[in-house]
C-alpha cells in the first residue's frame, strides 16, 4: 500500500519540509514497514502536517509536547515505529525538557526535529536555535543569546543516537532515517531545513556551501569523544564547516521499553491483565 | 466509638506508630478510622495520629480523643484541649515535666525507660506506648502478639521479638479502663489513595504516570511498588507536563491510562486536558485536592479545585469529575472512571483530597462483583471508517495504532470526521465551518449522553426522606454530614443529605430531588463552588452555606454548630445544644 494519503501539503514552495516527507516516504519505502505499525506524531508548527501526508497513524499533539506524547505511544506499543517530528521552536525551546529526559532514558522514539532556525508559522520570530546577531521580528536589533546546540546537548545527555541531516539531500537525509529507525532505542535527527520566507540567511545555498557528510570523513560514529568533538565544529568555526550525518550511535544500551520491569515481558497493551482472583489474593496478602 | 491520638515531633514514627495501632486493631476485626496530621518537614515540628475505633463501620476519626499519648511536653499543650472528663492522657515524666493541670485522667508511662532494656530503644518506645494503649482498651494481648509475627516477619526474628517484648512491658505497666471485647472478622485497613489505585487495576489499568506532589504520591509509590506483581507500566517523569502528556500518548496507543497530582501539577497539565479533549482520548486524571492556593498547606484538605477542574483547559469540552466520598468508594470510582474514559474518549477527573487520601478506614472486603471492565467503541468496517465520525450519541467508532487498514491523523487542531485538520487550509471558509460547528456539537453531545448513563450516579440520600433541613455535599465530607445527621436524630432534630460523587455532567433529576427543601451546603471551600454549580445548572437555591477552609477536615460538631442556625425555633433545644457545643448565636 501507498505510504501517502490524499491531503496535500499547505507548505511554502521550497519549505524544507518537502524534503522531510520525501525522505521519510523513501525510507518507508526502503524498510517495508507496515502502513499500521507506524505511528508518527507531530508537535505544533510547520511540520505539524507531515503526519496528514502519510497513510499512518498520526496524532496532532502541542506545541513542545510531540516527545512526551510519543513517550507514551511507544511505551504503550513497543511495536510500533514511533515518529516524534516537530519543529526546533517545540523541541529544542519549549518541549526541551522533555527531549533530554527521553534521551537519558534511551525510550524507542525517533525524534526529527525540522530545524529552521526560526519560528515560522507565527511569521518569523526568533527560536531557540537563531544564531547570535540575526535580526527577527522579536529581535529587532539582532539576537543577543547564543543559540542551543542540539548536537552536544543530545550527546551530553545519553542519547544513544545523534544525527543531524540536511532538508535539500533527500538521499543522506533517508540514510540517516534509516538508521535511525533501525535503532534500538532513542534516536536524534535534527534537520537543518531553510525556511524559504522568512529565513533569508540561511538559505539551500548558504548550507550547501558549508555542510560536510561525516561519511565521507571516515568518522568512526561509535567513538564518543569523536563525536563530541565533530558536534562543537559549527559553533567553533562560526559555521563555516557543519558536518551531517551520524555523530554518534550506541547499540549496546538497552531501550527503556526493552528493561522495564513490566514492558520487558512484552507489548502492553497485549499482555494479559492481572485477574480480578490474583488481585483479590494480592490485597489479602498486601493490604 | 473510642479514640485515641498519639503526638509527638515529626520522625519520632507517630504515623507508624498510630497505623500500627489502627492495624492491630483490625487485624483484631475491629473497624478503625485513621487520620494523619503532618506538616511539610521531615524532622521536628508537631504531628499526630489519630485512630477511632469501634464495632461498626466508622465514619469519621472522631471528634473527641479518649486517649491522647504524648511523647513529648508539645504535645501535652497542643492536644490536651480536646481532652474530656473521662479522657486519659498517657505520658512519660522523664519527657514532660511541668505539672499537668485538667480534669481528666493522668497515666505516668516511663516509655523511654522501659525501652532502654532493648535494642533501638527510640523506636521501641513508639512499641511500649502501643502495648499501653491496648491493655487501656481491653484488648487481649494474646491476639496481639501474632499480628505483630506477622507485621515484622520480613525484618526478622530478633526484630520480631523485641516488639513483642516491648508490646509487653507497655502492656504490663498500665491497667485496663475500657472493655472493647473482641471484634468480628479480620478487617482490610487501607487509605483512598491505596484504594483509588487498586480500583484502577481492578478497573483494567495499564499505564500511570505521575510527578511526586503531595498528597497524591501515595499512588505512584503503591503502584510502583508492586508494578511487577500489579503487572501495570508505572513510571514517574520528569514533570506534570511529560506526565499528562505521555498518558495521552499511552491513551492514543489504546492503553488504559492515569496519571495522578495535585493542584499545582494540574496546573501543569492544562493544556494536555484540553488537547485529550479536542483529540477525543480518554486518560483519566486524579486530582488529590491540598488546601490553595499556590503551594498552601501540602499537608492539609480542601475542596478548592471543583471550579478549576470545572473549567480547566481552553475551550468547551466534554469532561467527567467525580468525588469519591469514602475511602471504598475510592476503589469503585477509579474502576469507573477507566470505564467513562474508554466509553466517552474524554477525560475524567477523580477529585480526592488530602483527607480521603491518606485517612485509613477499614472495611470487610471490596465487593469485586461491582467491578466492571467497559470497552470503547472500536472500528469496525475499515472502509466506512471515520475516526470522528459524527453520530447522534456523540461517540465515534476509535481505531487504535497497529490496527490494520485504520490509519487516519488524530487531531488537536479543529479537524473533519476523518481527522484532517480544518485550521490551515480551510479555517472560514465553508467547509472549516460545517465541520467546526458538527464536530464541536458532536463532542459536547457526549455529555448528553453521559447524562443518561447509569454508571453515573445519582447524590446518594443518607436520612429519612423527610427532614427539616437537607444539606447538600460531596466527596469527602460524606462521612462528617452522615456522623451530623445522625447525632442531630438523637436531639431530635430530623436532617438528611444529599451526597454527591459525580460532579458532572450533573442528571436532569437532581432539579427534582432538591427541589422543595431546605438546603444547607456543606463545603471546604470559601466560595461555595458546588451550590453555585448547581444554582447555575438548576436556579437551586439554598438556605444557608457552611463553608470549611482551616485545611482540616470538617467535623460533625461543626457542622451542628452550625446548622442551629437554620433549625426552626425550638428554645429549650437550642440551650441544651448551646451547652454541649459552646454555640453563639
Amino acid at each position: 500500500m501507498s505510504y501517502e494519503s490524499n491531503v496535500k501539503p499547505v507548505w511554502c514552495p521550497g519549505c524544507g519540509n518537502f524534503g522531510v516527507f520525501a525522505s521519510l516516504k523513501k525510507t518507508f519505502e526502503e524498510l517495508k514497514i507496515e502502513n499500521h505499525k507506524i505511528a508518527m506524531i507531530s508537535d505544533i508548527g510547520c511540520s505539524s502536517q507531515e503526519p496528514h501526508l502519510f497513510r499512518v497513524y498520526g496524532l496532532d499533539s502541542l506545541h513542545g509536547r510531540v516527545v512526551a506524547v510519543a513517550t507514551g505511544t511507544k511505551l504503550a506499543n513497543s511495536e510500533l515505529l514511533v515518529i516524534a517530528v516537530g519543529g526546533d521552536g517545540g523541541i529544542y525551546g519549549e518541549g526541551l525538557n522533555h527531549l533530554i529526559n527521553a534521551a537519558r532514558r534511551n525510550v524507542g522514539v525517533k525524534v526529527i526535529a525540522v530545524n529552521n532556525g526560526l519560528f515560522s508559522l507565527t511569521t518569523g520570530q526568533v527560536a531557540p536555535t537563531t544564531p547570535r546577531g540575526i535580526k527577527t521580528k522579536t529581535t529587532p536589533l539582532g539576537n543577543p543569546d547564543l543559540p542551543i546546540a542540539p548536537i552536544p546537548l543530545m550527546l551530553s545527555s545519553g542519547a544513544t543516537f545523534v544525527a543531524r541531516g540536511f532538508a535539500g539531500d533527500v538521499e543522506h537525509l533517508s540514510y540517516i532515517f534509516k538508521e535511525a529507525f533501525k535503532h534500538r532505542g532513542f534516536a536524534l535527527v535534527d534537520v537543518l531545513s531553510p525556511c524559504v520566507t522568512f529565513n533569508k540567511i540561511q538559505t539551500y545555498e548558504w548550507y550547501r556551501q558549508r555542510i560536510y557528510k561525516l561519511e565521507e570523513k571516515n568518522h568512526d560514529k561509535k567513538d564518543f569523544n569523536k563525536a563530541l568533538e565533530k558536534a562543537f565544529e559549527d559553533t567553533k568555526t562560526n559555521y563555516e564547516k557543519i558536518p551531517i550525518g551520524i555523530f554518534y550511535q550506541n547499540e549496546d544500551e538497552e531501550a527503556l521499553e526493552e528493561k522495564d520491569v513490566v514492558l520487558k515481558k512484552g507489548v502492553l497493551i497485549k499482555r494479559k491483565r492481572i485477574s480480578k482472583e490474583e488481585l483479590k489474593k494480592f490485597i489479602e496478602e498486601v493490604v | 466509638m473510642l479514640t485515641i491520638r498519639v503526638a509527638g515531633a515529626n520522625g519520632e514514627g507517630i504515623d507508624t506508630t498510630g497505623i500500627l495501632i489502627a492495624k492491630i486493631l483490625a487485624e483484631n476485626g475491629f473497624y478503625v478510622f485513621g487520620n494523619r496530621g503532618y506538616q511539610s518537614i521531615i524532622r521536628g515540628g508537631h504531628v499526630w495520629y489519630q485512630v477511632a475505633v469501634d464495632t461498626k463501620k466508622l465514619q469519621t476519626f472522631g471528634s473527641k480523643v479518649d486517649i491522647l499519648v504524648a511523647f513529648n511536653e508539645d504535645a501535652v499543650n497542643y492536644q490536651k484541649h480536646l481532652l474530656k472528663e473521662n479522657s486519659i492522657l498517657i505520658y512519660d515524666p522523664n519527657i514532660v515535666k511541668t505539672k499537668i493541670e485538667g480534669k481528666y485522667k493522668k497515666i505516668e508511662l516511663e516509655m523511654s525507660k522501659l525501652a532502654s532494656k532493648l535494642k533501638n530503644p527510640s523506636l521501641m518506645k513508639n512499641t511500649v506506648a502501643i502495648g499501653a494503649v491496648l491493655k487501656i482498651l481491653g484488648v487481649e494481648i494474646a491476639q496481639v502478639k501474632g499480628i505483630i509475627q506477622k507485621m515484622f516477619a520480613d525484618k526478622g526474628e530478633e526484630v520480631v521479638n523485641e516488639n513483642i517484648k516491648a508490646l509487653e512491658e507497655g502492656y504490663n505497666a498500665v491497667n485496663k479502663v475500657f472493655s472493647l471485647g473482641s471484634g468480628g472478622k479480620r478487617k482490610i485497613v487501607i487509605d483512598g489513595n491505596t484504594a483509588t489505585a487498586l480500583g484502577a487495576v481492578a478497573g483494567g489499568l495499564d499505564f500511570y504516570a505521575a510527578y511526586p506532589m503531595t498528597p497524591s504520591t501515595g499512588i505512584l509509590q503503591f503502584l510502583i511498588q508492586n508494578q511487577e506483581k500489579l503487572n501495570v507500566f508505572v513510571k514517574q517523569f520528569e514533570d506534570e507536563i511529560a506526565v499528562a502528556n505521555v498518558t495521552i500518548g499511552a491513551a492514543y496507543a489504546g492503553a488504559r491510562a492515569m496519571c495522578g497530582t495535585s493542584g499545582g501539577g494540574l496546573s501543569l497539565m492544562a493544556e494536555a486536558t484540553s488537547f485529550a479533549g479536542m483529540a477525543e482520548i480518554g486518560v483519566v486524571f486524579v486530582n488529590s485536592q491540598r488546601t490553595g492556593p499556590s503551594t498552601g498547606f501540602p499537608t492539609k484538605t480542601d475542596q478548592s479545585d471543583l471550579n478549576f477542574v470545572f473549567g480547566i483547559g481552553q475551550g468547551d469540552w466534554p469532561r467527567i469529575i467525580i468525588a469519591p466520598t469514602s475511602v471504598e468508594e475510592c476503589f469503585y470510582a477509579a474502576a469507573d472512571a477507566l470505564n467513562l474514559a474508554a466509553r466517552y474518549q474524554t477525560p475524567v477527573f477523580i477529585l480526592l483530597d488530602q483527607y480521603i487520601s491518606e485517612r485509613l478506614e477499614a472495611l470487610d472486603s471490596f465487593d469485586f462483583d461491582k467491578i466492571k471492565i467497559v470497552e470503547p467503541k472500536i472500528a469496525k468496517d475499515p472502509k466506512n471508517f471515520k475516526r470522528y465520525e459524527v453520530t447522534a450519541d456523540g461517540i465515534s467508532p476509535v481505531a487504535f495504532p497497529g490496527m490494520r487498514d485504520f490509519e487516519h491523523t488524530a487531531s488537536s487542531y479543529e479537524h473533519d470526521e476523518f481527522g484532517n485538520s480544518v485550521a490551515d487550509l480551510y479555517a472560514g471558509l465553508p467547509y472549516a465551518i460545517k465541520n467546526r460547528k458538527e464536530q464541536h456539537e458532536k463532542r459536547m453531545r457526549k455529555l448528553e449522553t453521559a447524562k443518561k448513563d447509569p454508571m453515573i450516579k445519582l447524590p446518594e440520600l443518607i436520612g429519612e426522606k423527610d427532614a427539616e433541613i437537607t444539606f447538600v455535599c460531596w466527596g469527602s465530607t460524606k462521612g462528617a454530614v452522615a456522623e451530623a445527621i445522625e447525632r442531630l436524630k438523637e436531639k431530635g432534630v430530623k436532617a438528611n443529605a444529599y451526597v454527591f460523587e459525580y460532579l458532572w455532567p450533573l442528571k436532569e433529576e437532581i432539579k427534582n430531588l432538591l427541589k422543595n427543601k431546605k438546603l444547607i451546603d456543606v463545603e471546604e471551600n470559601i466560595t461555595a463552588q458546588f451550590a453555585k454549580l448547581l444554582k447555575r445548572e438548576f436556579g437551586i437555591e439554598f438556605k444557608g452555606y457552611i463553608l470549611h477552609y482551616t485545611g482540616e477536615p470538617i467535623t460533625s460538631d461543626e457542622i451542628i454548630k452550625e446548622s442551629f442556625k437554620f433549625i426552626g425555633k425550638k428554645k429549650s433545644l437550642i440551650a441544651k445544644l448551646k451547652e454541649e457545643f459552646g454555640f453563639v448565636e
